[in-house]
């Protein structure tokens, strides 16, 4: 972090999180797209591979296959021309002939058999001999026809062999034709089709592929139907191979399950087809695997993205609700806040600083925070830079503080605004300083209560001080001065006077002191309220000549109070009472019970009270504010301590009074437990 | 010669009489500001002790309305306070005070001072 970015109402720079989840779909799209893409890529290039393949090892095989046939069929078509076959055959000496047969599969070992048949395809010859089917007509037979019909040698289709060896075969017919160009005879030696099978099993094919050879009637030389019963069905493969075409693609084969993938092409000039071919789904394996795999990945990229873009996306929100809530705790924050940068500039203000210097949006970021808090000391000098207690607080890496005594602030209208501020470096993670925060407070009301507590002082002092010079200045005239006998008794009582004063506005003052400091324990007992009243009445009797009397039942229960208290609440406001009316005014306690509680009620016919004041005799030197009682003396705190010490029994004070009629001040206290049994609901 | 004493508290004008009065210097009592104004107008006191902190009208309203009444003008004028602010004190010379005493003061302090007072205005 480089520092504090200036953050505002128009420079927000949260991260949208809508932003970054459309970022990380579209790459999980964009990957999944190109996967699929290449694994379609890499099926159609497979198959391109396969049937590429698959055409070079059709036309290998066929060729290699044609070969190989021409080879039988130019060696039969050879000894049908022989001139010794032909004399033979010319004479009819067909089993001379035989001997040629014999010659030829010699030559030929792959022959199963050889023949020979007339003109009229009789079977004249045979090697090895069969007598089963010597002299039979086989006239009908394809290699007869087809070589009469060739002229010259000729290729048969697959056909079961009748005689020795019973075996598929093909036979390779050719004519012997005379001189005269006369057909004597037909020669035919047959090739089981194992013997051609070799070449279907020549290359080796991946995928359990094979080669598969047909007949040019279409009969298979190989697979499950291979034979003379069956012929290539429907497949359109094999049907274009025979009829000469070259190609591939996907293709149905008589034997083999589902849809295969293959080349076939003609063996020329025979007619007959080889297709190369395999199981489509072998074909794609590779494809299927890589597929897989692609997709195996691209799924887990997939589930990681989505992953990435929720725990993204909750982030940002968790970044943004935190955003959000410290801002909104900043805007809450009662004080104002000030947060500058290292360099000086305010870089951020809450709504309260705003509030407190009177700014009214106007905008302060980026400016020196010194122009924003012009403060000023005790005495009303301006504070200079250095001694700026924000600048202080950056500088030194300490906080530091003003008080709310001694503090203004210069408010945007000219005022000085009393303030109390803190202020704080703001570090970053390796503990340099980035800038500093100062916390303002309004310390009017501060400011207020030391006026109040200064007036205060004056007062207590001034109420102190009076008895006192009373007591000191009578003290000395007694000693230096030779009174008569009048001025004495009058320069001593006026000491006793003073001295009671004193006593009382101390005891006054410590008891307020214990109250505010908690201190003041209630140890409450049952308090009989007539004879305390009597009592305490009769301390006043003593000195004024006034009627002061008790009113109560006989059979008023006892109160729950600390006796002590009671009192000195009796006491006061019977002191109040009397100060506070004229001589000779009567003066009544009355007491009765008024449910829970007994209710004490002290009654004067003095000045009395006026709403106002009313409302804040029971304060904190809450003394009415006029001539009448402020010739009387008094602290202004023997009320507000009545009320507390009533207070902390559990029972409450109140007064109605008329300005110059008098003033009754009641309390009630609760009735005690062993008398509460008698209270009726 | 005559001096006036305004103070509220009863004590302290007993103790000023006990401490001052003799053959040649009567004691007046005020209670309030308004009889100080009254008793001095009546009886012209070369000296008023005038306590600030009264009912009704102040000790510094007191000497301002006498020294801004020319009967009245030339009586010493000395504000008895136990306030010791300095704000007071500069209140008081404003009002046109001749002198400031606070309390508690000793009776033989008080007696110096009025002496001098006196000495300073002549006597009669």
């Amino acid at each position: 972090m480089n520092g504090i970015p200036a953050t505002g109402a128009g420079t927000d720079q949260r991260m949208n999180p809508r932003t970054g989840s459309a970022v990380i779909a579209a790459a999980i799209a964009l990957g999944v797209a190109g996967a699929t893409w290449q694994a379609h890529e890499s099926r159609q290039g497979l198959r391109a591979q396969v049937l590429e393949h698959s055409l070079a090892t059709a036309t290998l095989t066929s060729a290699v296959l044609s070969a190989d046939l021409e080879g039988h069929l130019k060696l039969v078509e050879a000894y049908a021309d022989r001139p010794s076959v032909v004399a033979r055959a010319e004479a009819g000496d067909w089993a001379a002939a035989a001997v040629h047969l014999a010659e030829l599969r010699e030559i030929e070992p792959g022959f199963g058999s050889s023949a020979l048949f007339d003109p009229d395809g009789h079977l004249v010859a045979r090697d090895p001999a069969d007598e089963a089917v010597l002299g039979r007509d086989f006239s009908s037979r394809d290699y007869f026809r087809g070589a009469l019909a060739a002229q010259h040698g000729y290729l048969s289709e697959v056909f079961r062999q009748q005689g020795v060896p019973r075996a598929t075969v093909v036979a390779f017919a050719s004519v012997v034709r005379g001189p005269s160009g006369a057909v004597l005879g037909v020669l035919q030696a047959t090739l089981p089709v194992e013997q051609l099978r070799k070449h279907a099993r020549a290359i080796r094919l991946p995928n359990g592929g094979t080669v598969q050879i047909f007949d040019g009637a279409g009969h298979a030389l190989t697979g499950p139907e291979a034979g003379p019963e069956n012929t290539f069905g429907s497949s359109t493969a094999v049907a274009r191979a025979l009829a000469g075409h070259a190609g591939g693609g996907e293709m149905t084969l008589p034997g083999l399950p589902g849809l295969r993938l293959g080349a076939y092409a003609p063996v020329d000039p025979y007619g007959w087809a080889v297709v190369v071919e395999q199981p489509v789904s072998a074909a794609y394996r590779p494809v299927a695997a890589l597929t897989l795999r692609l997709g195996g990945i691209g799924a887990i990229v997939l589930v990681v993205g989505v992953t990435a873009a929720i725990v993204t996306t909750r982030l940002v929100r968790r970044l943004e609700r935190q955003h959000s809530y410290s801002a909104a705790i900043l805007e809450a924050i009662a004080d104002g806040v000030v947060i500058a940068d290292v360099k000086g500039r305010v870089a951020h203000i809450n709504p309260a600083m705003d509030r407190l210097t009177r700014l009214e949006g106007e905008n302060v970021v980026g400016y020196p925070f010194l122009d924003l808090l012009v403060l000023y000391d005790a005495r009303g000098e301006p504070i200079p830079p250095e001694g700026h207690i924000l600048a202080k607080a950056i500088e030194n890496r300490a906080v530091a503080a003003g008080s709310g005594h001694e503090l203004a602030l210069l408010t945007r209208d000219g005022r000085r605004l009393p303030v109390g501020i803190t202020a704080a470096p703001v570090l970053d993670e390796n503990g340099a300083v980035v800038g500093g925060v100062a916390v303002v407070r309004d310390a009017s009301y501060e400011r207020e209560v030391d006026q109040l507590k200064s007036s205060l002082i004056s007062t207590v002092s001034h109420e102190l001080r009076t008895p006192l010079t009373m007591i000191q200045g009578f003290s000395q005239l007694l000693v230096d001065r030779d009174l008569s006998e009048a001025n004495s008794r009058e320069a001593l009582r006026q000491i006793n006077t003073s001295s009671d004063r004193l006593s009382r506005l101390i005891d006054d003052l410590l008891s307020v002191s214990r109250i505010e400091a908690g201190r003041l324990a209630v140890r409450p007992e049952a308090v009989d309220v007539r004879e305390v009243a009597r009592e305490v009445l009769a301390s006043f009797q003593t000195r004024e000549g006034r009627e002061l009397r008790v009113e109560a039942d006989d059979e008023l229960p006892a109160v729950h109070a600390d006796p002590d208290m009671f009192v000195q609440i009796l006491t006061n406001l019977i002191s109040n009472a009397i100060k506070y009316s004229p001589a000779g005014t009567p003066v009544s306690v009355a007491a009765r019970r008024n449910g829970p509680t007994v209710e004490v009620a002290v009654e004067d016919r003095g000045i009395g009270l006026s709403e106002k004041d009313v409302a804040r005799i029971f304060d904190k030197f809450g003394r009415a504010d006029r001539p009448e009682v402020r010739k009387v003396s008094g602290t202004g705190l023997g009320l507000y301590i009545t009320r507390n010490l009533v207070e902390m029994q559990g029972g409450q004070i109140w007064v109605r009074s008329e300005p110059g009629l008098g003033s009754t001040f009641s309390f009630c206290l609760p009735v005690a437990v062993q008398d509460r049994q008698e209270v009726a609901p | 010669m005559k001096l006036l004493i305004a103070d509220d508290e009863d004590g302290i004008r007993s103790l000023v009489r006990m401490t001052l009065e003799s053959d040649r210097l009567e004691i007046l009592e005020a209670a309030d500001g308004n009889e100080a104004v009254e008793l001095a107008r009546a009886h012209h006191p070369q000296l008023i002790l005038l306590d600030v902190m009264m009912p009704g009208i102040s000790g510094f309203e007191v000497c301002r309305t006498l020294k801004s009444d020319r009967a009245t003008a030339g009586i010493a004028v000395v504000m008895l306070t136990a306030r010791a602010q300095d704000a007071d004190r500069e209140e008081g010379e404003e009002a046109g005070a001749d002198g400031y005493f606070t309390k508690p003061f000793s009776p033989v302090a008080l007696m110096r001072k009025v002496d001098e007072i006196l000495a300073r205005r002549g006597a009669p």
